[in-house]
């Protein structure tokens, strides 16, 4: 019994942890302008994480060592470093950018400046990172993250029209008074956004900090290929929910309270409360998902010793790493940077980073050294071949996408 | 030498840009702006929350619309159906200011909200309007 419910847990926390305020936001702004004709690259986008955070568990529950360790004894320093550049700076700017989304949640429940509000966000994801166990911290933060499931019921409350959304999940073109190019940068941006680089450091870490073994693969594939799915389904809420209030009133979404509204306006002040409460534990969980992120990276790179399950005094470099981030993060939001843009720069950015950070994961998972007997078989080395191949396509375009539509506006 | 190819290829992708002229962008914005801080009104109920947050949606919705209406003035305009637009522009984003200001005030006081949203309604339909003429220049 216990263990059934260990596994509808993990399940539960993997659907409440999907979303992130790269998920938020991308979503209300693509579902606000192109409708769900964009659900396709939901879909892409969750396969494609199912497939690589398995195999970063796999490695895991199978040598017991973290995916990063692995990258670097297998490729090599030098090889191993552009991975590390490339993935740390892309989980240091979304960590930014989830420390600006809890200010603005926070904003929104209480209306004074998120400014006032970056310090304490700071504080917070500092004080639970150093006082809260690592498996209530990830918990909570998923399960109260489920309260987001307003969005999907928002969707249907709202009444959509049944054979305008087919036509638009089956017709892509055209959109009027949009470019296709513009098309295709939200293509790309919300594919970065489903396929966020820290999400595999943190599962592949966490499930070290949790002393996964082989036992626990099932748990693996369950967690992931359930529990991702499902918080897609959220990713799809947002867009319908977003498209159906904000398409007739010729609005385009760029702020925090135009993603939550059109849940307030399905369901009230009650739906509006667990909104917001489902997006202060998305953007928290995120915030503390990133910021433990960029620690295990460079910990693991340098060798140095990592892990929630050290006291801070054993693992010394690690904590320092997690405290100068935090301090990064709040000192360039501190600047007035606006949260919503830094979170658009950030699912482009990690459009970019995808390769140097899923390829050595396939190569890893391939290694019957890690391994064992459990290397990919050939129809999961044939699919996480073509999404390597999408993934290089999607990092090759999304700087020439971004400057050519002006990010998409 | 690679850092000034970067370079180079930016600049020529951003100068062949397929982005929205500023005046139909700086128009759309404020249309958009607008029309958000009219729905967050009309969906008003008197909990503390909800005004809270209809309160941050138009107060970017204020930043916003004089963000645009800045960026509408500044416009050198290279002709005289131009001029006559972004004259026109410039009256209706103002007067969209002005009502969204008066709507900021009037979020804790219910008597007020139906006329703000009908004159917030009213000022994104002319403000769309305005957006299409300039997107057919």
């Amino acid at each position: 019994m216990k263990k059934y419910l260990a596994v509808a847990l993990g399940i539960l926390t993997a659907i409440g942890g999907f979303v992130d305020i790269g998920d938020l936001v991308t979503n209300a702004v693509v579902g606000a302008r192109f409708g769900l004709s964009l659900a396709w690259v939901v879909v892409v986008g969750v396969i494609g994480i199912v497939l690589y955070a398995y195999m970063a568990g796999k490695v895991v529950a199978l040598s017991g060592r973290a995916t990063f360790e692995i990258i670097r004894e297998r490729l090599g320093a030098r090889a191993a470093l552009m991975n590390l550049g490339a993935s740390f700076l892309m989980t240091l700017l979304t960590l930014t950018a989830e420390i600006g989304g809890i200010a603005l949640t926070l904003q929104l429940l209480t209306g004074i400046v998120p400014l006032a509000w970056i310090v304490v966000a700071t504080l917070a994801v500092w004080l639970v990172i150093w006082l809260v166990k690592f498996t209530w911290m990830e918990n909570a933060a998923g399960l109260l993250g489920l309260t987001l499931i307003v969005f999907v019921v928002s969707f249907f409350v709202l009444g959509p029209d049944w054979g305008d959304t087919v036509d638009q999940i089956t017709q892509q073109y055209p959109h009027p008074g949009e470019h296709p190019l513009t098309y295709w940068f939200y293509v790309v941006a919300l594919f970065g956004a489903a396929m966020t680089p820290y999400e595999v450091f943190f599962f592949s870490s966490g499930a070290v900090e949790e002393r996964w073994g082989r036992q626990d693969l099932m748990l693996a594939r369950l967690n992931v290929g359930i529990g991702f799915p499902l918080g897609g389904l959220l990713s799809l809420g947002i867009a319908g929910s977003a498209f159906l209030v904000w398409s007739p009133e010729k609005v385009d979404v760029s702020s925090l309270s135009q993603v939550v509204l059109p849940v307030g306006e399905a369901l009230g002040t009650i739906g509006l409360a667990l909104v917001l409460i489902g997006v202060l534990a998305a953007t928290m969980g995120a915030a503390l998902e990133t910021a433990l992120s960029c620690g295990y990276t460079l910990a693991q790179y340098a060798g140095w010793p990592w892990g929630k399950w050290h006291r801070p005094a054993k693992a010394p470099q690690f904590h320092v790493t997690i405290i100068v981030c935090l301090l990064i993060a709040c000192g360039v939001l501190a600047t007035g940077v606006d949260p919503i843009m830094v979170t658009e720069f950030s699912v482009v950015f990690s459009a970019v980073a995808l390769p140097l950070t899923y390829a050595p994961i396939l190569v890893v998972a391939n290694d019957p050294e890690y391994v064992g007997e459990e290397t990919n078989g050939p129809v999961l080395n044939a699919l996480a071949l073509v999404y390597l191949v999408i993934i290089v396509v999607a990092a090759v375009a999304a700087i020439p996408l971004m400057v050519l539509t002006g990010l998409g506006s | 030498m690679r850092a000034a190819l970067v370079v180079a290829l930016v600049v020529g992708l951003a100068a062949c840009g397929i982005t929205t002229p500023p005046l139909e962008r700086a128009a759309g914005d404020a249309t958009s702006a607008t029309g958000s801080a009219a729905l967050a009104l009309r969906g008003l109920d008197d909990g503390d929350l909800t005004s809270a947050v209809a309160e941050t949606t138009i107060e970017d919705a204020v930043t916003t619309a004089s963000k645009a209406a800045r960026e509408v003035a500044a416009y050198p305009a290279k002709n005289t159906r131009e001029k006559q637009l972004q004259e026109q522009a410039v009256a209706a984003i103002a007067d969209a200011v002005k009502d969204l200001h008066r709507a900021r005030d009037g979020v804790r006081q219910p008597a007020q909200r139906a006329s703000l949203v009908d004159r917030l309604t009213a000022d994104r339909d002319r403000l769309d309007e305005l957006t299409t003429k300039a997107g057919s220049l």
